[in-house]
């Protein structure tokens, strides 16, 4: 399946693979979905898109996003394609809860 | 270098720890390091009742084999294995198992707490914990690496200029992460000690002009990433928390004895001065004047064998038991009539005032008396009784006698006999 997305974009758009886990899981009700996003797009845009149609508001401000298996710098430029993948990773919690 | 010798896994089953170590095992190698971290069932006093881990799979062994990377470029270490459990995991199990192999001891233990603080900061596993009572919880590593920075995430490159305007009082509060790579390979090369006049502009060639100077720390001497507010609020509670236990120690040390004196609050402790063992008393009703009083344990009052004056201070009708013994058969013998003051020095000069109204009307004295005192004898006599009533015993009080007037009395005497000697 796959979500239309608003139509303010130059240029053209691609129809990303979107993974999600954790919180960013139960959150959303997707294990893994399809979004349509413009080609050229900022780390920012694209969160906020992801955050919006995914209801993830409530973990805005922790989560970040992993692009083929890559974490995404906050201030990076994104050149997707329809083979990418799109990772919402909430805070890491492996390893052992000892302080 | 030809055969890799890192061995990372995520599995479902049971961890075999024996199995792992004994992967690193190598005959030219004197050090097997082991970190085994365990599930435990609480957390912040909840019962936990099942653990459950989740990881984006391919991206995780991807970060780990990037953990090996920068173990190896950091460290001379042979063998790496780090198995890593997913799904749910039963309490006291294993859920992450480090062992390295090295040939001094030193590289491999170093490098496996590097490693489990690098699992912690960036491999993409998230642990779920269920509770007793309560809703099931996500966790969050505080290493992880973007929460733990999120202020200079959130903030990106406008960090530098939020820079100038924190004050930079103590140097070594100044070392900042700049521009966090994601990348883990460069996360540590990045972290750059700036000098105190950080420079808005982010053009290098400008940064060298106006003398300011950027240079690589080794990561190995980095222990704490924070900004410059964090790290002064760090070092100001840490200041604080010491000098709190530094009081608390004088305190104990100092003011054993001030319990003694603080009769309303005694296990208030902190109104207590260490070094003069001085005690501030609160009184109740009057709140504004503030009263400090000293207990000086070498003053004569305060000394052990004076011990039973203390008790005579207050005025209570608890004296010794021997001292009340003796004013009462005393008051009896002189015949003063209870009650008696409740004060002692006020029952004793009670006391020395009927021996010398006894000693004024005692005829062995009768030349010391005058003729007014006379004439109250009289008036004493008829109400005998009553001594104690002010209105009656007044009168008879009306001369005293002090120690020269026997001297007088003697001169006198002298004098006659010289004359009748003549």
């Amino acid at each position: 399946m796959w979500m239309e997305m608003s139509e303010n974009t130059t240029g053209k758009s691609a129809r990303v693979k979107i993974l999600f886990f954790a919180k960013a899981r139960e959150l959303s009700g997707f294990k893994e979905s399809e979004i349509v996003v413009p080609v050229l797009i900022s780390f920012i845009e694209l969160k906020d898109q992801v955050i919006e149609i995914f209801n993830l508001e409530t973990i805005r401000d922790i989560v970040i996003l992993a692009v083929n298996e890559e974490f995404v710098e906050p201030d990076a430029f994104l050149k997707l394609t329809e083979k990418d993948e799109i990772a919402v990773i909430p805070p890491l919690s492996g390893g052992t809860s000892f302080s | 270098m030809a055969d890799l010798k890192n061995f990372v896994a995520l599995e479902i089953e049971k961890l075999n720890v024996n199995d792992i170590i004994e992967m690193v095992a190598s005959p030219n190698c004197g050090a097997i390091s082991t970190f085994i971290g365990t599930t435990r069932d609480n957390f912040e006093e909840k019962k936990v009742v099942q653990l459950v881990y989740e990881a984006y799979e391919p991206m995780a062994i991807k970060e780990l084999q990037a953990v090996c990377n920068k173990v190896r470029s950091q460290w001379n270490v042979e063998k790496i294995a780090i198995y890593h459990r997913l799904g749910e995991v039963s309490i006291m199990e294993a859920s992450v198992v480090i062992a390295i192999s090295s040939v001094h001891r030193q590289e491999s233990l170093q490098a496996v707490q590097f490693t489990i603080d690098a699992i912690k900061s960036s491999v993409p596993i998230w642990k779920k914990e269920v509770y007793e009572e309560d809703e099931p919880q996500w966790k969050a590593n505080k290493e992880c690496f973007w929460t733990a920075n999120d202020t200079k995430i959130a903030a990106g490159k406008t960090i530098k200029s939020n820079e100038e305007s924190s004050t930079n009082e103590i140097n070594y509060a100044n070392v900042v992460v700049d521009d966090i790579e994601i990348d883990l390979d460069n996360v540590y090369e990045t972290v750059e000690v700036k000098s105190e006049n950080v420079n808005n502009d982010d053009q290098d060639d400008q940064d060298e002009d106006s003398g300011n100077e950027e240079f690589l720390i080794n990561p190995d001497q980095i222990q704490i990433k924070a900004d410059d507010q964090e790290l002064n609020r760090r070092i100001e509670s840490f200041i604080a928390r010491k000098r709190e236990q530094v009081n608390l120690i004088n305190i104990q040390e100092f003011c054993c004895l001030s319990n003694q004196i603080q009769d309303d609050d005694n296990d208030d402790n902190t109104h207590v001065c260490a070094r003069v063992n001085a005690t501030f008393i609160r009184h109740k009703d009057v709140n504004h004047v503030k009263v400090h009083r000293v207990y000086n344990q070498w003053s004569q009052q305060n000394m052990e064998f004076n011990a039973p004056f203390k008790s005579l201070k207050n005025e209570s009708n608890t004296y010794p038991s021997a001292l009340e013994e003796r004013l009462s058969v005393s008051e009896k013998i002189l015949g003063i009539n209870k009650p008696v003051p409740r004060d002692v020095y006020k029952r004793i000069k009670n006391i020395e005032d009927r021996l010398l109204f006894l000693e004024s009307i005692s005829p062995e004295y009768k030349d010391l008396w005058s003729i007014d005192d006379c004439d109250s004898v009289k008036s004493f006599d008829t109400c005998n009784e009553k001594t104690n009533s002010s209105e009656n015993s007044k009168p008879t009080r009306k001369r005293t006698y002090s120690s020269t007037d026997p001297d007088s009395k003697l001169d006198e005497f002298d004098y006659r006999h010289a004359k009748i000697a003549k």
